[in-house]
């Protein structure tokens, strides 16, 4: 007894210790806020003479930085050495280089620089291999071999290709296939480290071309490193390894690294610049760049220290990319990014009179991450550079957090008055937040882009009432359906469509409709029907319920003789409409390769449109919009909203405005422009393609055939009947997420023969009344 | 006779048997889970969520083990270290709080007559009994006013003075003779000294099982700190046991059972005490 | 003891109630009689509520619920209790066992109870073996009987425990007496058990009430927030009103569960009480 009270004591005085030590740290974040003098200024300085790309960038062992890169339009060669506080570059002209591409390049201290790439030869073919220009700008071939890898599945591969090719060119062909290199960076003892496709590391001698296995990783695992120094840092979707380049042992795991890499994975790897650079101050310091902003690391430390906000600098815009970073002078740092198709240089330097930035804040509130919405707040940032913008997600994707308790956290917050100002509707309550006064009417901004832009007046209809607009898509799309003309005509109406592919099926001609699945097929039809669901009183009409299921069960039944469900994990994971946005134009590929007869989809694009003209020209063939009574629907996206107790209107309109300009309609993505000057933009883009040979598309089929197709040139007409489609269009799909989830998921079973039709319709009709009465 | 009372035994042995092959299998279920493959348990589970065809089944004893979600899940993952330290931290703050505040509480309302007494008791019982979301809204306003919201104290002192402890401990204390107390009264204790040296020791029973069960509320807990936590860095375990998709299954099943593991503990080790009665504890 | 003294104990602890509870709850309660935009509006939402089919049902559902899972907890568990009684550490062992449902996290319970219940789960394998039809567990009203049976399975550890403590204060000498007077086992169980037990009773029952609005956690977690009718909640119809934004409707709803609460405790507490 006695015993056991002492270890409960001891217990109890270990959840103390715990306790009293861990509670004082959750205020961290008050205490950023008190005003600093000082702070790094963003200032973009000139790329060196002539220079528009650059290739590789690094810091020279006299403090200087040495960038080799190019003229993107003369295709001239330079290597540019700059001074020792990244100005005044000298630049020298690089003769005889002589490739076709470059896949990869590296800068190393004494100025020397690799490239790996395909060089022309002499007898004008094309060989890869690794160029070395000495610091003295001499330019020499160094050969090198891959150590043998007893790779089984290559071995495999290289059987196969040598069917079809002679020994020697599946040879180089194999050859590049497994060991082209992705990536190569040098460290500071002058060794080339090489990762190749595999995304194995490997390191060389540098003078010798002797290659010895770095470390490995399993196939696309690894997806970038960078050598600073002495260590070589590998980075996974996992996280960040940390390898010494002296003896290749690999050390202890940084875990506020690995952490910040998982919050922000990289998602594309470009040739030579990637969403993350490093640079070292010395073996055990670390400074880094990504979207976030400029971060100090000390290795094994707990914390990043944030040098620089990402906010309203060049860094926050997501499409940009990092060539490398290099400190320089005192407290400084020069960054290559690209943007777009060309190289920036920014230069960071410690300004100690600059304030601390205090700012108004705008608050942004999605449920769903998308690129879109990401882009039109860097383009905000940068008009508004005093605001500072904060985008709040509330499904991030990895913590498992449901859009209900999401929108439940959200609800708490706007009551409280501690809101976000300005929301993405899409996948929210909307009619609820209109009723309760939740919303501000934006109906002047929407005038404001009219008077300017003009907008589809259509759209705003739909959401304007007594004059009033409490929200508005940006974007959207609409349901089409494509196919022979009589397939086309069937398909006015559910039931006669469900009977004309039964007839096709009884032909056996092969696939009808596209192969998406149980899912697929009840969304898509969800979005072309849904519309006539409501009756007068609101409610959804039983006998409407009853055909769309119909119709979908013997569609899939159908597709299922044929069904390889090439589609169907694509809706499984459905989330948001623009997962699915533009499938078809897709399907209409399809009907091309002869998988399916009858194309039906979502358009959200002109030049979706214009590959779905050019497949009928020749195939033959019509499009439709895609709607079974006399509404003509269309999807909604990113619907925006002001919630009403912002006390940042101004920012939240000047945000708005932004979202539906010109500007950001003409950005290319999922959905058609709701501002009409986007759209026409859009349309003349592709009008004018007069100049552009012809360009053909062409598959290959399983069985070695090809088929191919010219690209149309739009003409005045075809836009005009895209445009008077989209002017036709006079109502929004059941948009409620909870009444589409209940028909999708009720819906499924039905399909999937678990339960029959009318126990499928009283469940459904059940739900949508209990939600209804709540 | 004899094979009547063969037959009550052999009853009651199956009754008992029965509840505890139910009780024990999701403990297995999440052990043998945490062992298993990517492949095997997408295999098994993939029926149930993903809608494919055919029927789940489950191993018992994983086809092909690994120890790969261990691993992952304890030397790969910082966010869980840091989660569970955030839940030790909250869970360990608010039982010392209840011991602090709640113990003084029950037994004031346990031995001591003064007016208002029934109705602070009733009040207390039916404020533990109101679900959360119903004054979730109006506490955030409240923790909003004294500037608690994002910090970990706006799950801790709602914990606190949570009143579910003070129903349980009530209970224990008031169990006590009052001949006991009115003993060490005559010996010229004042009444803090009685509830120390009397109160305390007596109802210790009453005093751990109350914690035991606190422990397994405060631990589990999700709506509070998803409501009132922005930051991750501040969440508790709960919040991080990820969505479950058939690929991270195992890895979920790992946390799941790691974070089960310090509840098992307490219980084992509470388990004596709670079923201790308070005459138990006198007579000795 | 009557003395004021106790005040002093209770004080800091109610102070903290207060803040965090009693406050909130009056926020609540005035919120009822007022709009979403806090105008007045008497007893509008009142009215509403009470008008709400919805909240018919889950009315109904959750009073049903209570209804046939409250007794049957009480009873398995007491029957669990007394078996144990006397046993040695196979009970020990036993009652440890029970106790493990409490402490598996949501997340488990979850992934668990798909496993089983699904219409391609476990259960419906087993019973195809057997040559049965499969039953769609979720969405039929079975699924009520398994979140009967969540609720049991999980409650029924700590509730044949709670027992065991009560029964462990019955002094033995009194059994003693009783066979000696030649009582049967049921009479003693009957005239000695019960009676000593009442003061545990109460704690059970008002435990196990409360438990029994927590179940929510696993049926939303299961079913999402519009499950199989029959085991459409209370919670669930809060939830859903949060959702919407339905703040008055809640605010009402809650104050009318707080009476509800109220009346239940205190005819308990007073059935209790006479006896004594």
């Amino acid at each position: 007894m006695k015993k056991r009270k002492r270890n409960l004591a001891v217990l109890v005085i270990l959840i103390l210790i715990a306790g009293l030590t861990g509670c004082g740290t959750s205020s961290k974040e008050e205490e950023t806020e008190t005003t600093v003098q000082g702070r790094l200024v963003e200032e973009e300085v000139e790329m060196p003479q002539g220079m528009t790309n650059i290739f590789a960038m690094g810091k020279l062992e006299d403090g200087s930085i040495e960038i080799f890169g190019n003229d993107y339009n003369t295709g001239k060669n330079y290597i540019a050495i700059s001074g020792k506080e990244g100005e005044s570059w000298q630049v020298t002209e690089l003769e005889d280089l002589n490739y076709s591409y470059i896949s990869a390049a590296s800068v190393a201290e004494n100025g020397s620089v690799a490239i790996f790439g395909s060089f022309r030869q002499e007898d004008n073919s094309a060989k890869m291999a690794l160029k070395i220009i000495s610091p003295e700008k001499e330019i020499t071939y160094l050969n090198y071999e891959f150590p043998d890898t007893d790779d089984s599945q290559l071995n495999q591969n290289m059987a196969n290709i040598q069917k079809d090719l002679g020994k020697e060119e599946a040879e180089t062909q194999i050859y590049n296939m497994n060991h082209g290199v992705e990536q190569c960076a040098y460290d500071s003892s002058g060794n080339l480290f090489i990762k190749d496709i595999q995304g194995n590391i490997y390191k060389m001698n540098i003078s010798t071309g002797e290659m010895e296995k770095f470390c490995g990783f399993e196939q696309g695992e690894l997806q970038y490193f960078a050598v600073e120094g002495k260590r070589l840092y590998a980075i996974t979707q996992k996280g960040v390894s940390i390898y010494s380049t002296e003896d290749g042992s690999e050390l202890p795991k940084d875990h506020v690294l690995i952490q910040m890499i998982k919050e922000n994975p990289l998602t594309s790897w470009g040739y030579g610049c990637f969403e993350i650079a490093f640079t070292q101050k010395d073996d055990r310091n670390l400074v880094y760049v990504n979207h976030q902003g400029l971060f100090y690391h000390q290795e094994q430390g707990s914390i990043s220290e944030q040098l620089l906000d990402a906010n309203n600098s060049y860094l926050c815009d997501n499409t940009i990319s990092f060539h490398g970073i290099e400190s320089v002078g005192e407290a400084g740092y020069l960054v290559g990014i690209h943007m777009g198709e060309t190289s920036k240089l920014l230069k960071y330097t410690y300004d100690e009179n600059a304030e601390a930035v205090v700012k108004k804040q705008l608050n942004i509130y999605a449920l769903e991450d998308s690129e879109l919405l990401r882009q039109v707040v860097s383009k905000y940032r940068i008009q508004y550079p005093d605001v500072l913008v904060q985008v709040t997600i509330g499904m991030d994707g990895n913590s498992g957090i449901t859009a209900e308790e999401a929108i439940r956290t959200l609800n708490t917050e706007i009551m409280a008055g501690k809101g976000p100002d300005v929301l993405v509707l899409d996948g929210m309550p909307v009619e609820s937040y209109i009723q309760k006064g939740m919303l501000v009417d934006i109906s002047p901004v929407l005038e404001k882009v009219e008077k300017e832009d003009g907008l589809f007046i259509n759209i705003k209809e739909v959401y304007t009432k007594n004059g009033k607009a409490y929200s508005m898509p940006s974007r959207f799309l609409m349901e089409v359906v494509e196919g022979e003309e009589k397939a086309v005509t069937a398909a006015s109406t559910l039931p006669e469509l469900a009977a004309y592919a039964k007839k096709l099926a009884q032909g056996g001609n092969g696939g009808i409709f596209p192969e998406i699945g149980a899912k697929g097929i009840l969304m898509e039809l969800y979005q072309a029907d849904s519309v006539n669901w409501l009756g007068e009183d609101g409610t959804i009409q039983e006998e409407s319920l009853k055909n769309y299921l119909e119709a979908a069960r013997t569609i899939y039944n159908v597709e299922r003789f044929s069904a390889q469900g090439a589609y169907e994990e694509f809706y499984e994971s459905f989330e948001s409409v623009c997962e699915i946005g533009g499938t078809a134009q897709v399907y209409v590929v399809d009907r091309l390769t002869g998988w399916n007869q009858i194309a039906f989809g979502t358009l959200g694009s002109v030049s979706g449109y214009r590959e779905m003209l050019s497949i009928e020209a020749k195939i033959g063939g019509i499009n439709e919009l895609w709607n079974t009574g006399e509404q003509k629907s269309f999807l909604p996206y990113l619907m925006m909203g002001i919630v009403s107790t912002t006390e940042k209107q101004q920012e939240a309109e000047d945000f708005l405005k932004i979202m539906f300009s010109k500007e950001c309609g003409e950005i290319s993505g999922c959905g058609f422009p709701v501002n009409r000057a986007a759209y026409n933009s859009q349309c003349d883009v592709l009008l004018s393609r007069e100049d552009t040979a012809k360009e053909t598309t062409s598959y290959t089929l399983g069985d070695g055939t090809e088929i191919s197709y010219e690209t149309l040139k739009l003409s005045k007409d075809n836009i005009k009947q895209l445009t008077s489609k989209i002017e036709s269009l006079n109502e929004a799909v059941i948009t409620d997420r909870v009444i589409q989830d209940f028909v999708l998921e009720e819906g499924m079973k039905y399909l999937k023969q678990e339960q029959s039709l009318e126990e499928t319709v009283t469940e459904i009709m059940q739900k949508v009344n209990l939600y209804l009465a709540e | 006779m004899r094979i009547t009372r063969c037959a009550g035994k052999l009853c009651k042995t199956v009754f008992l048997g029965l509840c505890a092959i139910i009780t024990i299998c999701p403990l297995l279920f999440l052990l043998s889970g945490s062992f298993m493959d990517s492949l095997e348990l997408s295999e098994l589970i993939a029926p149930v969520i993903q809608g494919k065809e055919g029927m789940a089944g489950w191993h018992w004893i994983p086809r092909y083990p690994t120890l790969q979600n261990i691993i992952e899940l304890l030397l790969d993952s910082p966010e869980f270290y840091k989660m569970f330290w955030n839940s030790v931290k909250i869970t360990g703050t608010i039982l010392i709080g209840q011991l602090v505040f709640a113990m003084p509480s029950a037994w004031g309302l346990a031995r001591y007559e003064f007016p208002g007494k029934k109705q602070i008791y009733f009040l207390y019982i039916i404020l533990m009994m109101l679900p959360f979301q119903v004054t979730m809204l109006s506490e955030y306003l409240v923790l909003d006013k004294i500037q608690l919201l994002n910090s970990q104290w706006s799950v801790i002192l709602p914990g606190i003075f949570s009143t579910f402890s003070v129903f349980l401990m009530y209970r224990f204390f008031a169990g006590i003779p009052e001949e006991v107390l009115e003993a060490a009264r005559m010996d010229g204790a004042n009444e803090w000294q009685v509830f120390c040296h009397i109160g305390v020791p007596l109802g210790y029973a009453g005093i751990i099982s109350a914690m035991v069960l606190q422990f397994l509320e405060c631990w589990n807990q999700i709506e509070r700190p998803m409501a009132f936590l922005k930051q991750k860095e501040l969440w508790s375990l709960a919040l991080y046991l990820p969505e479950i998709s058939t690929e991270k299954a195992g890895f979920a099943m790992a946390a799941a059972f790691v974070a089960l593991l310090p509840a098992l503990f307490v219980f084992l080790y509470g388990q004596d005490y709670l079923e201790r009665g308070i005459t138990a504890t006198v007579q000795k | 003891m009557k003395s004021k003294k106790g005040i002093l104990f209770i004080l800091p602890g109610l102070s903290g109630v207060m803040v965090f509870y009693l406050i909130p709850f009056l926020d609540v309660a005035v919120r009822s009689f007022q709009k979403i935009d806090g105008k007045f509006c008497g007893f509008d939402n009142y009215q509403k509520v009470l008008e709400n089919k919805a909240f018919h049902l889950a009315v109904e559902n959750t009073i049903y619920f209570v209804l046939v899972c409250l007794p049957l907890l009480l009873v398995l568990s007491l029957l669990a209790a007394v078996i144990l009684q006397r046993t040695g550490s196979l009970g020990k062992l036993c009652k440890s066992a029970y106790l493990i449902p409490l402490a598996v996290p949501a997340a488990g319970v979850v992934l668990l109870w798909k496993l089983i219940f699904d219409n391609h789960g476990m259960l419906n394998q087993l019973l195809l073996w057997l040559g049965q039809n499969t039953v769609d567990y979720m969405n039929t009203n079975a699924s009520f009987y398994v979140l009967v049976f969540s609720y049991i399975w999980k409650n029924l550890g700590y509730t044949v425990v709670l027992w065991s403590a009560g029964l462990s204060v019955i002094p033995e000498n009194i059994y003693e007496a009783a066979w000696v007077d030649g009582a049967g086992k049921l009479r003693t169980f009957l005239s000695i058990t019960l009676p000593n037990l009442k003061q545990t009773a109460f704690t059970i029952v008002v435990i196990s009430f409360l438990n029994s609005f927590k179940v929510f956690r696993e049926a939303y977690l299961v079913a999402g927030n519009y499950p199989q009718q029959s085991i459409y909640m209370l919670q669930h119809l809060f939830n859903n009103w949060f959702r919407e934004l339905d703040m008055d409707k809640m605010a009402a709803a809650a104050v009318l569960l707080f009476l509800v609460i109220l009346i239940f405790v205190y005819m308990l507490h007073r059935s209790w009480e006479e006896e004594h």
